[in-house]
């Protein structure tokens, strides 16, 4: 990380601390997460998921309203505000801003993930021995880091094309949507899936991590895919400067 | 030196900029002219904030258009909205801006000592920008262009929301700044040039209505505003629309 990245990094995340509209998505996540989580464990625990597959799916469906919200004011934010027509005039490359602004908001996403362990071990302690052990967390924790990767790059890139941040918002969504139910069509007429909840692919993805698999295809797919956006982000950037 | 060669900015049917020429040295010099007379969009073309359609503009033999970032280092402009990150302290914004400039640490601490001080800043130095006033955004945003030794600093509406005294303070310490620089100001406030001297550029419809040097060994002793308003009499083009 070069010293533009790491000014970028250090100002975006020291100002997402201090930030309340932060800490209202964060808590909209956790709320989110929680009634899921509960929801989900009354109807299907025991039946056809295991208490790691809920725990997962109650953390990985409410994702991409949290790095929609993170992301969102990272350059149509300043674009709003007009502080990015000043950012362009810097002898600076604003794929490096990009770079420090991605990472401050994957560090941020990781953070407030990193905070609905604590149900689950508030859980294990209370069912003492009939708890699954912590260790078959490290799957789905895995798969989370992967996700929030490739979801935080989307939002990087939708930040970048939009003019306000909550287009960039609605276009994090969107085309984080409209992709999964590509792959799902890829799948189902490609590769010869079929439309029950396993050939979902995130629904798949979910259930092989909380089984303690990580796909190869897996990591390869959402690195590739999170490189492939925030590239589009920098390259964006870059070309539609005066 | 600055050189523009037939600069033409149109929006829609509307011509801002009617292939507008000139040359300028380091000093100040002042855009005048009424609302809708290119000010705005000449000072943005020059700086490259948005482009002329149009024409080219050269900065001592580079020139400004070809994309080359080493250009951003010697232009500095400042809107007349002033930008600034509202979530940020004075001293913690010029901190940052100084730092993306590429200041190392103790140039940029004596660098932003030196602006603080001469623009009157200390009293909100520790001061949210989103708590400042309209006359101190500016002076924040000024001091911020004025954080590198650029050689052209352009900015829209400088005296906008200052006070007399801040008026004065502000004109004596671009003059400071132009001794090396060329200070490009479009302005519709000219008493506190008074006592500077430099070029005036009076635009009237997208074009170069008149052009003469102020203050010092001019000749003429009236003041500004009065010669402008003359020379806006005097030499006014028609309104033409080049795009025809």
């Amino acid at each position: 990380m070069n010293q533009i990245a790491r000014t970028v990094f250090i100002r975006e995340f020291f100002s997402s601390l201090f930030s309340r509209s932060r800490y209202v998505a964060f808590a909209l996540f956790h709320a989110l997460s929680g009634a899921l989580f509960c929801t989900t464990l009354q109807l299907a625990e025991g039946k056809f998921w295991t208490i790691q597959t809920i725990w997962t799916l109650s953390v990985a469906l409410p994702l991409p309203i949290i790095v929609s919200l993170t992301t969102m004011p990272l350059f149509a934010g300043e674009r709003a505000s007009g502080t990015f027509e000043s950012l362009e005039m810097l002898p600076i490359s604003l794929g490096d801003v990009a770079i420090g602004k991605f990472l401050a908001s994957y560090l941020s996403v990781i953070l407030c993930l990193s905070a609905t362990l604590v149900p689950w071990f508030v859980l294990c302690h209370v069912l003492k021995s009939r708890a699954p052990d912590t260790a078959t967390l490290a799957g789905p924790c895995a798969l989370l880091v992967l996700h929030s990767f490739s979801w935080t790059a989307l939002g990087t890139f939708s930040s970048a094309v939009a003019r306000h941040p909550w287009v960039a918002a609605a276009g994090t969504l969107v085309m984080g949507v409209s992709m999964m139910l590509l792959w799902s069509a890829v799948s189902h007429f490609w590769l010869g899936g079929n439309w029950l909840s396993t050939s979902f692919p995130i629904i798949e993805e979910i259930l092989d991590a909380s089984g303690g698999h990580l796909r190869l295809h897996t990591i390869v797919f959402h690195m590739g895919f999170g490189a492939l956006a925030l590239y589009a982000a920098m390259r964006s950037l870059e070309a539609n400067r005066p | 030196m600055l050189e523009a060669e037939k600069l033409v900015r149109n929006f829609g049917d509307t011509t801002a900029l009617a292939g507008i020429s000139f040359s300028l040295n380091p000093g100040i010099c002042v855009v005048a002219g009424p609302n809708g007379a290119g000010k705005t969009t000449l000072l943005r073309a020059v700086s490259a904030v948005d482009p002329a359609d149009s024409g080219r503009v050269m900065l001592d033999g580079m020139d400004v258009y070809s994309g080359n970032p080493r250009i951003r280092r010697h232009i500095s402009y400042l809107s007349d909205t002033v930008p600034l990150y509202r979530d940020l302290t004075v001293e913690d914004h010029l901190q940052y801006r100084g730092r993306l400039k590429g200041l190392p640490a103790r140039r940029l601490r004596a660098r932003i000592r030196h602006v603080t001080d001469l623009l009157d800043l200390r009293p909100v130095f520790t001061r949210m920008t989103s708590a400042l006033s309209a006359g101190q955004r500016k002076r924040v945003g000024i001091a911020d262009a004025m954080l590198t030794d650029s050689r052209v600093l352009a900015i829209d509406e400088p005296f906008d929301g200052l006070d007399a005294d801040h008026r004065a303070l502000l004109a004596k310490a671009l003059r400071g700044v132009a001794r090396h620089t060329l200070v490009l100001l479009a302005t519709h406030v000219f008493d506190a040039l008074d006592s500077a001297q430099g070029t005036c550029m009076v635009l009237s419809h997208g074009e170069i209505a008149s052009m003469f040097a102020f203050g010092g060994d001019s000749g003429d002793t009236r003041p500004l505003a009065d010669r402008i308003a003359s020379a806006l009499a005097a030499g006014s083009p028609e309104p033409k629309d080049l795009a025809k």
